[in-house]
């Protein structure tokens, strides 16, 4: 009996001690990935610019980034939106201008969505569609009919609606706040200088 | 609202056996008589609806809050072994007519990859602790949708005449690839 | 008349025979129908298979030479959780290992990684073999059933793979006028390949048991 237990005891501890040790070695290099897959969307919400760089806005409620190209000009904003999909969560990056005035682009980060169905959120076509829409006006879905972006309109997936409704309620319930935090944050900026 | 979703979603859109491919095993070899296959079903909702609640506590509780999240694949299969002994001692002690229909399918659920799975995927989608009970639930009931209906084709199919290479196993899978085909009619169900 | 099949006694068996007989002897995937989920879940192309089929491997190497090595100092009573320990540590390594250094490769088998700690398949061979043999026996017998499995797996994967997306290791095969058929890489494809390739398994076995009697 005390046999047993010593065995079974020893072996985890042996387990936990060997698994914590792979963690610290392993970490780095997945944390890298992890960052290299970042800055990957990043650049391709801004594909026009050359070596864009990006910094992290000192803003606790969201995570956003300021995007400069090589020689210093604003090239805009992204703003990261994690949202309750189909198959789990979505994490998407939403480019704004610099003027915070238009999206300019619809990366998807990660998600765990069907393939062939609600992984076509990170289909080309339907991502451009959100390319030139107001940030600060509600998005909506339209079905089997051409959508009009005068009205903030995008064309559903089709069969992949939850999928479809799940990005836009990320989108619609936090880009008005982003907007407002950037405006905010870079009010500072000014008023500190 | 919420709630109902996960569970529609769990019983027929993203079926465990028939979607995810989980459950297999047994899926195979309990489905040749209907009457077992129904008591291998509730035994698994049982033990799912169990593991999800005591998988969520230690996840949160634990791992989270130590820090530890390599540890997760360890600590649950551990969690979801002791789990299943447990019960299997406690229905053997107190309700033994229960143990004598249910009882030899435990053992066989605990190396069963659905358990493991329902405890990987309410983490992986971070379920609140009642999510996370209405999705084992669901997960449960939807292996025991599949394997009892299996079980009913399968008694009709022997009376049959299967060609020999299809004998066994490889009958039982072309079946469920055409019960698999069915259920995907139900992947539209949830977009309102 | 009946089937003549020649085996030498268990103690006699070549190293070449325990490495041998997890391709088609006892073939975990076609023979033994052992690690069922993950063969259907992630066989949607080759690539695919052939990562978890190696990863299980390595699992199985692993956990099989460890559990030969210990097999004197652990009781009976407690051989299953110990055996389940250390194959989800064996586990976790080869997912950190995998979400490091091949990370395209470890999103696209996702939570059936951590499956492969319950794959039959391992369990199956300590308890049969790893348990009651030397080390290095144990470890041939794993990294056979391994191969074979990972085989099996590239098969069924490129079976998927070729007539569900015209390509094999991403390379365009069947050409532009070729008409993916979905359906092989969604479940109910993988259900009926997996069925229909069994199917065709046995058929070979069946045929070559034949011979060797009417011959």
């Amino acid at each position: 009996m005390r046999r047993m237990i010593i065995v079974l005891t020893s072996v985890m501890v042996l387990s936990g001690l060997v698994l914590a040790l792979a963690d610290t070695v392993f970490q780095p290099q997945i944390q890298a990935n992890k960052h290299r897959a970042l800055q990957t969307s990043l650049a391709a919400i801004f594909p026009k610019a050359t070596k864009p760089q990006f910094k992290q806005l000192p803003i606790k409620k969201m995570t956003i980034y300021r995007g400069t190209d090589a020689s210093g000009t604003l090239l805009g904003y992204a703003v990261g939106i994690v949202t309750n999909g189909y198959g789990g969560p979505i994490s998407l990056l939403i480019g704004l201008s610099a003027d915070l005035k238009k999206i300019v682009g619809m990366e998807v980060v990660e998600d765990s969505e069907t393939p062939g169905m609600g992984a076509r959120i990170a289909d080309d076509w339907f991502r451009n569609q959100f390319d030139g829409l107001n940030p600060l006006q509600t998005i909506t879905y339209v079905k089997n009919e051409k959508p009009d972006s005068a009205k903030n309109q995008i064309e559903a997936i089709s069969g992949a609606t939850i999928s479809t409704k799940a990005v836009l309620s990320g989108l619609n319930s936090s880009i008005g706040e982003a907007v407002s935090l950037i405006k905010a944050s870079s009010g500072q900026q000014e008023s500190n200088k | 609202m919420t709630y109902l979703l996960v569970l529609i979603a769990a019983i027929v859109v993203n079926n465990f056996v028939l979607t995810y491919f989980v459950g297999i095993c047994p899926f195979i070899g309990v489905s040749k008589k209907l009457d077992s296959a129904l008591s291998m079903g509730i035994a698994v909702t049982f033990v799912m609806t169990l593991t999800s609640i005591v998988t969520w506590l230690i996840t949160h509780f634990i791992l989270i809050k130590l820090n530890m999240p390599y540890l997760e694949y360890v600590a649950y299969i551990v969690v979801i072994a002791s789990l299943v002994q447990f019960v299997e001692m406690f229905i053997k002690k107190t309700l033994p007519s229960l143990y004598k229909a249910l009882g030899i399918f435990l053992p066989l659920i605990t190396t069963n990859c659905a358990i493991l799975f329902v405890a990987l995927l309410q983490a992986m989608r971070s379920y609140g602790f009642l999510e996370s009970i209405v999705f084992g639930f669901g997960a449960g009931v939807g292996f025991t949708l599949a394997i009892v209906i299996m079980a009913g084709i399968r008694e009709q199919l022997e009376l049959s005449d299967i060609p020999r290479p299809f004998q066994g196993a490889a009958v039982t899978l072309v079946t469920a690839g055409v019960l698999a085909l069915a259920f995907m009619g139900f992947s539209g169900l949830l977009s309102a | 008349m009946t089937d003549i099949t020649i085996e030498a006694p268990t103690k006699q068996r070549s190293i070449l025979f325990e490495f041998a007989k997890g391709f088609v002897k006892e073939n975990p995937t076609f023979v033994q129908v052992l690690g069922m989920c993950p063969t259907l879940a992630v066989t949607t192309t080759v690539v695919n298979g052939m990562g978890m089929g190696l990863a299980t491997l390595f699992v199985l190497a692993l956990s099989g030479l460890v559990a030969s090595a210990v097999k004197r100092i652990v009781p009976g009573e407690v051989r299953i959780p110990v055996y389940t320990v250390i194959i989800a540590t064996f586990v976790t390594l080869a997912d950190l290992f995998m979400r490091a250094y091949v990370p395209p490769l470890s999103k696209a088998l996702g939570p059936y990684v951590p499956l492969i700690v319950v794959n039959c398949i391992i369990m199956g061979r300590i308890e049969a073999f790893a348990s009651k043999n030397p080390v290095v026996p144990s470890l041939v017998d794993a990294v056979g059933m391994g191969l074979g499995f990972t085989v099996s797996l590239m098969v069924l994967g490129a079976l998927r793979e070729l007539l569900g997306h015209g390509t094999l290791f991403g390379v365009d095969i069947l050409g532009p006028g070729f008409r993916p058929m979905l359906v092989m890489v969604l479940p109910p494809g993988a259900f009926l390949s997996l069925g229909i390739l069994m199917a065709a398994f046995n058929a070979v076995k069946d045929r070559n048991k034949l011979v060797l009697v009417g011959g």
